[in-house]
């Protein structure tokens, strides 16, 4: 098992659940939680068949070292793209994500729609469906870089699990997880991990081996906290 | 052509940025292929954070 997949993925997974979660409980709400679940279902269900199909396909086909630096340049991307918001969320250029917020504008899309029993099911699959995408690509990418599929799949799992059994508690939308705080140490894990197999494939010599992992996430951190800091600093003189 | 551009979107969502890390990557090949593997990891880790700190002062 690999500790840094299973924390990066359950992290990213809970973040993108948290989010499907919201839609799903409005759609409970507004149309009822028979739809809203049949949704949630077939979306999870097209999730795992897409990480079983292309984890499975991708692995047998492309040499891991070739896939290595593939894996690292998009993850490299994927993590840049929740750095870069969660540097401008954090230093006020962006607005914190509310996840009460969400909620309350979905619920007034859905009351405002005349949709019968079938838009329902069909909004709980797009939500589940396209929030979850970002976790099979996390799921896919470090599971392949680090030859750790298990731990990437148990990850997401977990963070599934956590999310929809405190959903399923609390049957409200799950504005007490600190979100924005998690997307930024997923941003910081990601762009991470990017470097270091992207890097790796192409032969660059790391210091530490996969020690080299820990020093890039605390690199990320310390140059995005200067950038939060000195965003902070613009923000306030403008 | 739709889903080409929610594939691009799930991993590029500010060109320049993406191009600059690009960039970094090519950078730590050049370095690794001329033998200079040791510094081509730092030069990376460099230039990518160059890349955020560009993206985040066009947005600011």
């Amino acid at each position: 098992m690999n500790v840094y997949v299973i924390v990066a993925a359950f992290l990213a997974a809970s973040v993108e659940f948290v989010e499907a979660l919201t839609i799903v409980l409005a759609v409970g709400t507004v149309r009822g939680f028979r739809p809203a679940m049949r949704g949630t279902f077939w979306a999870v269900l097209a999730l795992a068949a897409l990480i079983l199909i292309l984890g499975e396909g991708v692995l047998r086909i492309v040499p891991i070292d070739v896939l290595r630096g593939i894996i690292g340049a998009l993850l490299l991307l994927f993590g840049l793209k929740w750095l870069r918001k969660a540097v401008l969320r954090f230093s006020g250029k962006k607005s914190l994500h509310d996840e009460q917020q969400a909620y309350a504008k979905e619920i007034q899309r859905l009351q405002q729609s005349r949709g019968d029993a079938f838009e329902a099911q069909a909004t709980a699959f797009n939500g589940v469906f396209l929030e979850g995408l970002e976790v099979v690509v996390i799921v896919l990418t470090m599971g392949a870089g680090a030859n750790a599929y298990p731990s990437a799949i148990l990850g997401a799992l977990v963070g599934l699990v956590v999310v929809v059994s405190l959903g399923v508690a609390l049957r409200a939308p799950l504005a007490k997880v600190p979100e924005n705080v998690m997307k930024f140490v997923v941003g910081v894990m990601l762009t991470s991990f990017g470097t270091f197999w992207a890097g790796e494939s192409m032969g660059v010599h790391w210091p530490l081996a996969e020690g080299t992992i820990l020093l890039l996430i605390i690199g990320y951190l310390l140059i995005s906290a200067v950038l939060v800091s000195m965003l902070k600093k613009k923000v306030a003189t403008a | 052509m739709k889903w080409v551009q929610e594939v691009w979107g799930l991993f590029v969502d500010e060109p320049i940025m993406a191009l600059l890390a690009v960039v970094s990557l090519g950078i730590g090949l050049l370095l690794s292929k001329i033998g200079l593997n040791s510094i081509a990891g730092l030069a990376m880790f460099l230039v990518i954070a160059i890349a955020i700190g560009i993206s985040v002062h066009r947005d600011a």
